[in-house]
């Protein structure tokens, strides 16, 4: 347990601070309110259908990409913590890994799917 | 008590807590994202056994990465915003009683002093979930190596990412 | 904690027909992300180059001495490893070069994906063959399974194309599953995942019923079969493949057929004929009635069916049953007789679906055998070089497949197994049926009268030309001419299916020396 204290430690620091941040803004932030800002946010002529609608399917392959590197950056965690004790052997195993996500990585930067229409 | 079983309680019952909420709340949505809760509490009792490397995966790519392909597949194929997506349907008896039977095998192969229990509890004493443990194993044992097999997984991530672009892409 | 560190140069040299393929897929990748789209046709150079390459690691690997083993018992170069590669390699040369002209005639815009997942789903098959190690074995299965679910939805919006992707996915997903529960237990019962390891384990403790692990054992090789038999489309394990098979693109069903059987057959020799060798009488019986379901069903079925190329898989189902006999068997002289067929089954097969391809128009049109009448009038070499096919998969004298059926015929009677030769014989002989049928059709059938209007839909590229409905008649009726590459190959599927039919010997030895004969 005791090695996590510094994370617990962390943790509690950090939502500490979103705390005390929303607190501090609501107390000092100067308050106004007039009828026009009471209003609830409106544009146009009100909505005929709901908003919200099935996605189209380019966000699908934003995730699947995202899952992929996500699962190729875990998997270098263990390497990343070892990389002293391996020397030459590791960094050679770790240039194989990265040059094959390299390669990946440079076909779907050419294909487009990092840019968005 | 000490502080990891309360730590652990605190974990268990959230987890236990959450994982009923994704089962019975009425908006898919909220139950897809209480199952981020769920990954979240189960990353935590991984690191009170001492299995950090398991606990960032399941982070990084469960609560992460999974949790939003699910939430996106949820979207692509309906409207989020419907009430009833997520109905209660009839197999409750059948995963109650699958439960309960996985349930009574755990508790019976933890209650017998053998082999199992033992070495589980030798793993989780000699720290074999931690990320130096796992990088040992993957790549840089003495006599039988890993390598091969991690480089290779690293290809199949590379098919997957080229058939995501094939399939999922739009012909332009 | 000081490393001695066991991975050298070496260890990556007995990879080396692996790593050509690799770098070829890597390049293709690369190369096809840079150069316009026009350009794209050309990367089937590149995947070529890869494949040349490749063989010339497997004649480097024959030539070398040393332990075959690499990477700590994870791989190895033995010579089964090797003729399996070599099976392979043919399969996706043959494969690479049947694909211009054809995938550009389906509108497929993405070549560049499509080379680069031949090549990288022939590395994974070369990766399965050369595995001594369960995972590596998984990961060989998922490394060539994975660009085939991708390859056979690779048409671009046609539902059976898309149908053939999905199917493939959710059935072989599921079978992967079992393959991974099986090895777990393995793992469990015998604490291996290395195939020696499994081995001297198996070897050492009598795996009686009395032995404690007994039951783990038998629920592994049970549930490692199933996977298995799947991959190979053994019956009851094959309803997935003459869907698959159909909708993919041909010169994928052709590599699928081939690199995919190839790949799971070595990895049940090294599993069952080798490493379970000493438990021998708890799994002869499911392959002996494997081979015979496959075999009896296989070739019933294919003999009711009307489109060419659901008939070929079928027949690729049938071939799965003779295969089988080899490993039932369990004997070396099974082994050798297996490979063999393997390697003459690689020419004919892809020959056959070389010519279907080179027939084939848009989506799947003129595969019916309503398409091949007459077909001897119209393409004449084509329809000879399909008839050689046809009679060496039918197993005719002075062709491959003659020469592979005996062998293992002859292995099945030698081992003791004569029943299995019987009923092999009898099954063969429903397959001359279907393979007749066909030559018939294109021999002794006339060509229906085509009108002009039904051939201008069923080639919409052409009357969008502006050709006048003459012209299309003409060209709809006789295909789209034969593109080089495509020539070539039937030409080398041609030259193997007869040549190993008419000189065998140095294959045979060949396969003998991989399935440790003298």
């Amino acid at each position: 347990m005791a090695p996590f204290v510094p994370i617990l430690i962390m943790m509690g620091l950090a939502f500490a601070f979103v705390v005390l941040v929303t607190i501090v803004t609501f107390i000092l932030g100067p308050k106004k309110p007039t009828p026009q800002k009471n209003a609830p946010y409106e544009c146009g002529i009100s909505e005929i259908t709901p908003p919200q609608r099935r996605f189209p399917i380019k966000y699908l392959v934003t995730g699947m990409l995202f899952i992929i590197f996500d699962i190729e950056a875990a998997s270098l965690v263990p390497m990343a913590v070892l990389m002293k004790r391996l020397g030459v052997t590791g960094l050679i195993e770790l240039v194989t890994f990265i040059a094959i996500l390299l390669v990946a990585f440079l076909y779907v930067w050419r294909k487009g799917a990092f840019t968005w229409e | 008590m000490d502080l990891a079983s309360i730590v652990f309680l605190v974990l268990a019952a959230i987890l236990v807590g959450s994982a009923l909420a994704v089962v019975t709340l009425r908006n898919i949505v909220h139950a897809a994202l209480f199952l981020v809760l769920v990954f979240g509490a189960a990353a935590g009792i991984y690191i009170l056994l001492n299995a950090e490397f398991i606990a960032i995966v399941q982070i990084l790519v469960y609560a992460g990465a999974v949790t939003i392909l699910i939430l996106f597949a949820i979207m692509l194929t309906q409207n989020p915003n419907s009430r009833g997506s997520n109905p209660m349907n009839r197999q409750a008896l059948i995963a109650a009683f699958i439960a309960a039977a996985l349930c009574a095998g755990i508790i019976f192969a933890l209650s017998q002093n053998n082999a199992i229990s033992a070495a589980a509890s030798q793993a989780v004493t000699q720290n074999a979930g931690t990320a130096v443990a796992i990088g040992n194993l993957l790549y840089s044992p003495t006599s039988y190596s890993y390598v091969l097999p991690f480089e290779i997984a690293t290809l199949v991530l590379l098919v997957a990412i080229v058939g995501a672009i094939v399939i999922g892409r739009e012909e332009d | 904690m000081a490393f001695t560190y066991a991975i050298s140069g070496g260890d990556w040299a007995r990879i080396a027909p692996e790593l050509a393929l690799l770098v070829a897929a890597l390049l293709v990748m690369l190369v096809d992300a840079l150069i316009p789209a026009r350009l794209r046709g050309a990367l089937v150079i590149i995947g070529v180059m890869g494949v040349l390459a490749a063989l010339a690691g497997v004649i480097m690997l024959y030539a070398s001495s040393g332990s075959p083993s690499a990477f700590g018992g994870m791989v190895t170069s033995d010579p089964l490893a090797l003729f399996a590669t070599l099976v392979i390699l043919a399969a996706t040369g043959l494969s690479l070069l049947l694909s211009p002209g054809y995938i550009e005639r389906q509108g497929t815009r993405q070549q560049g994906e499509f080379y680069a997942l031949v090549m990288l789903a022939a590395t994974g098959m070369v990766l399965m063959a050369a595995s001594t190690n369960l995972m590596m074995i998984f990961l060989g299965l998922e490394l060539l399974s994975l660009p085939l679910y991708v390859l056979c939805a690779f048409a671009p919006g046609q539902q059976r194309a898309q149908e053939s992707g999905m199917k493939y996915f959710l059935l072989s997903s599921f079978a992967s599953g079992f393959l991974l529960y099986g090895m777990a237990l393995i793992y469990g019962a015998t604490g291996a995942t290395n195939l020696g390891g499994i081995n001297h384990f198996v070897a050492t403790h009598a795996m009686s019923a009395t032995a404690g692990f007994g039951p783990i054992l038998l629920g592994g090789m049970a549930l490692l079969a199933v996977g298995l038999a799947f991959k190979v489309s053994a019956i009851p394990f094959h309803a997935w493949t003459p869907d698959v098979y159909q909708g993919a693109l041909t010169p994928v069903t052709a590599l699928m057929s081939v690199g995919t059987k190839m790949a799971a057959f070595v990895a049940l020799i090294r599993v069952f004929d080798v490493a379970l060798a000493p438990v021998r009488a708890d799994w002869q019986g499911i392959m002996w009635a494997l081979a015979i379901l496959t075999m009896v069903g296989g070739n019933i079925l294919a003999a009711t069916q009307t489109n060419v190329k659901r008939l070929l898989a079928y027949s690729s189902i049938a071939h799965a049953g003779y295969l089988l006999i080899g490993i039932a068997l369990g004997t070396q002289a099974g082994i050798a007789a297996l490979l063999y067929y393997m390697a003459a089954y690689a020419v004919m097969n892809v020959g056959a679906f070389g010519v279907v391809l080179a027939l084939e128009r848009v989506a799947g049109l003129g595969t019916n055998l309503d398409d091949y009448r007459g077909l001897a009038s119209r393409r004449p070499a084509l329809a000879a070089a399909l008839a050689v096919f046809l009679f060496a998969l039918a197993g005719i004298p002075g062709t491959a497949g003659f020469v592979a059926k005996y062998a293992i015929f002859a292995a099945a009677v030698t081992g003791g197994h004569a029943e299995l030769t019987i009923i092999g014989v009898v099954a063969s002989m429903i397959g001359f049926y279907y393979y007749l049928r066909v030559i018939w059709a294109m021999y002794f059938v006339p060509a229906p009268d085509m009108p002009a209007a039904e051939a201008a839909n069923a080639n919409p590229h052409l009357s969008l030309a502006g050709l006048n409905s003459a012209v299309v008649t003409k060209l709809a009726a006789s295909g789209t001419p034969l593109a080089f590459s495509a020539g070539l190959a039937l030409a080398l599927a041609l030259i193997g299916t007869l040549g190993l039919g008419i000189f065998p010997a140095p294959l045979i030895s060949l396969a003998r020396q991989a399935a440790g004969l003298p």
